[in-house]
């Protein structure tokens, strides 16, 4: 028998998302705060799903939390998952409430498929217990909320149950490593043949050995401390995989016990590859047929919010998820943007607008984000949108790009009159996750200019 | 003019390497010596005149003072000599008696100075600041596990108006013992506060009157002292 406080807020809370979708409204939050209020240890009461599959790491969930669910709910899975919705406990209600009888006693769909901030780990796993994790990778994010990697990790070991099988990225030797004693299987991409390494970035959060502190050796440095390591002095080194990948003419060819698969690739970058690889893992632990999976797969194409590209009269709009507060996210996009070979435009909206009004974001993290890659000469214009663009040309100065590149309008849907059309054949919208919308009012704003202005 | 960083391939959390490209920028004559956590300090054998470190994680912290223990006396001397010092974040806990974690456990620390540090993980302590350094008027923001507390009263180095000090009963913000100035204070510091910057660079030697991008980091300066003064900016959660 559940308690009855619980029951009572699991029915007032299922009432509530009926009643904002009556309203049209999406409620993944709201109704998940209710439940809390009502009941302070509801997380504790929910029902274990019948099978509950958590993705977590600092970048990627919601990419592969999309995918696995797209393809489970295609093989004719029932599912409840938090893709639309918040990653914290407030959304995990909602998504849990979903997936369970009307009065909250047990779990009514076949899978559960939730997306986990890093941080709420301890408030989640001992209750709610996975049966798979996928850890997608551990870099550094939001200071103020997640401090470091060793935090985040100290974190994910007390919270993990022992007998949750991992699903980790052997070419990150940070998370790979996570909870030594739980069942794992492990992916990683091949080198590519002529592939660049990166070894400029601003930070590395693997520096030392965690077993003797000696310096380690990067054997490939991907970016960041993605690729692979050894110690020098002792044993330590990157996970060998169980299933391994390389890409050839944009197909992932997948080797895993004795099989040999090939699947189309979801973007350009290794970060594609590396979503695509994790859910090909999560299937093969399901016990799913890889070559069914590979079919499915083949049919989906990556969430549109991470990377959305348009083309008018030649002149090529990309809207691209960057993730304020994150200097890794961000330093991807940098670096694809900087391997691109036409005039560019960077038009930065990362700044956390929306708490404009009431927070003075500490903007420290663009001492961490790689903004040298924006300093070349293919980048012709950068433009600053919102609250932060003071902060924003006081690190463009820093970091030598010259000033007369740079243009800023506190207003974000204003950068759009900004953009010097005879200049720059490619712009980079590069939003952050709370202004998707913002973002793709620009992308209208540019595509008018573009129909009025340029010559076809 | 020698400027040591101490471990900045780890302790240099919370974008510390701003300041280190501001310093970079505004001494281009100076020698810079980039100790690695495994190298022995250039500072334990050669004159140097400004020593920098910023913030780590709480298991370096342990490493560090492992590697700095040795050379205490030597600091001392450098400390008593008016070498400039600037620690940022929780380096400053790794000079006190000890760092006590959660479960009670005690690690010695430098015992530099009359204060000890506690960690209160996984609580975070975030944190604007607003305060003056002598008469000019500062701003710093915090982000940190630990809190500083001392049964003496020490030499603060920034009177907090807003935010808090060295732990959260305290408006008695960093240390300042000779030129060893401690803050827990981030930013990059010296980026934020450019007026500060230059007098203090000044010190060091810097010959001009101005910063470079001195007026972009003076606009960006004022933005934040107006958002640091407003009762409906909540106070960084
Ligand atoms: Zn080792």
């Amino acid at each position: 028998m559940k308690p009855i406080r619980y029951t009572f807020a699991f029915v007032v809370s299922r009432l509530t998302i009926i009643a904002l979708r009556i309203l049209g409204r999406n409620g993944t939050h709201f109704p998940g705060a209710v439940a809390m209020r009502l009941c302070p240890d509801f997380i504790q009461h929910l029902p274990q799903p019948k099978k509950l599959i958590a993705i977590t790491g600092t970048n990627g969930k919601t990419t592969v939390t999309n995918l696995v669910s797209d393809v489970l709910k295609n093989a004719g899975y029932s599912l409840s998952n938090n893709a639309m919705g918040s990653n914290i406990q407030e959304g995990i209600i909602v998504t849990a409430i979903l997936a369970s009888s009307f009065f909250g006693d047990k779990s009514v769909v076949d899978v559960v498929v939730l997306e986990v901030d890093e941080r709420i780990s301890p408030r989640i796993y001992p209750y709610l217990k996975p049966d798979v994790l996928i850890v997608t990778n551990l870099f550094r994010d939001s200071y103020r909320r997640n401090a470091h990697v060793e935090f985040i990790q100290m974190m994910l070991e007390q919270a993990i149950p022992s007998h949750t099988q991992l699903i980790v990225n052997a070419d990150d030797p940070i998370s790979s490593f996570l909870c030594p004693g739980n069942p794992r299987i492990s992916f990683s991409l091949k080198a590519l043949e002529g592939e660049e390494q990166i070894k400029d970035s601003r930070i590395v959060d693997l520096v030392y050995c965690p077993k003797c502190q000696s310096e380690l050796n990067y054997d490939f440095q991907r970016y960041h401390h993605i690729g692979q390591v050894h110690c020098p002095s002792c044993d330590f080194k990157s996970m060998y995989p169980d299933i391994e990948a390389n890409i050839n003419h944009k197909k992932l060819n997948v080797q895993y016990m004795n099989q040999n698969l090939s699947f189309d690739v979801l973007g350009d970058n290794p970060t594609d590859h590396y979503n695509l690889l994790a859910s090909i893992a999560l299937f093969s632990v399901l016990g799913f047929d890889l070559e069914g999976i590979q079919t499915e797969l083949n049919k989906l194409k990556i969430v549109k919010t991470r990377f959305d590209q348009v083309e008018v009269k030649g002149k090529q709009i990309t809207i691209m998820m960057t993730k304020d507060q994150n200097p890794i996210a961000t330093s991807r996009i940098f670096d694809y943007i900087r391997h691109q070979n036409d005039r560019k435009c960077a038009l930065i909206l990362i700044n956390e607008n929306s708490e404009h009004h009431t927070l003075s974001e500490n903007n420290a993290w663009y001492y961490d984000t790689d903004f040298d890659y924006l300093k070349q000469d293919h980048v012709l214009q950068i433009i600053g949108g919102g609250h932060r663009i003071l902060d924003l040309k006081v690190k463009i100065a820093l970091t030598g790009i010259p000033l007369d590149h740079y243009r800023s309008t506190s207003n974000e849907l204003d950068t759009s009159r900004l953009v010097d059309l005879d200049l720059v054949d490619a712009i980079y919208i590069l939003n952050g996750t709370k202004n998707i919308p913002e973002a793709k009012q620009i992308r209208k704003h540019l595509i008018e200019r573009i129909e009025a202005e340029v010559q076809a | 003019m020698i400027i040591e960083m101490l471990y900045p391939e780890i302790a240099s959390l919370y974008g510390e390497k701003g300041n280190l490209d501001l310093l970079r920028l505004c001494f281009p004559e100076a020698e810079f010596k980039m100790t690695k956590l495994n190298e022995e300090p250039y500072f334990v054998k050669h004159p140097v005149d400004l020593i920098v470190m910023g913030p780590t994680t709480e298991d370096f912290q342990k490493h560090i003072i492992k590697r700095l223990t040795p050379y205490v006396d030597r600091i001392q001397n450098l400390i008593d000599a008016n070498v400039h010092f600037w620690m940022t974040g929780n380096a400053m806990d790794l000079f006190g008696k000890f760092i006590e974690d959660e479960e009670g456990n005690r690690f010695l620390g430098l015992g530099l100075f009359d204060y000890h540090a506690r960690l209160y993980r996984p609580k975070r302590f975030n944190s604007y600041v607003l305060g003056k350094v002598q008469n000019m008027e500062v701003i710093g923001f915090k982000s940190q596990f630990s809190q500083i507390f001392s049964t003496q009263e020490l030499n603060s180095w920034l009177k907090v108006e807003r935010g808090f000090g060295l732990n959260e009963k305290t408006m008695e913000e960093g240390i300042k013992v000779h030129n060893f100035i401690g803050t827990q204070c981030l930013g990059p510091f010296w980026i934020l506060n450019p007026d500060f910057t230059l007098l203090y660079f000044k010190e060091l030697g810097y010959a001009n009157d101005e910063l470079p991008f001195h007026a972009e980091m003076m606009d960006a300066y004022r933005q934040r002292v107006l958002e640091f003064k407003d009762e409906k900016f909540i106070n960084y959660p």
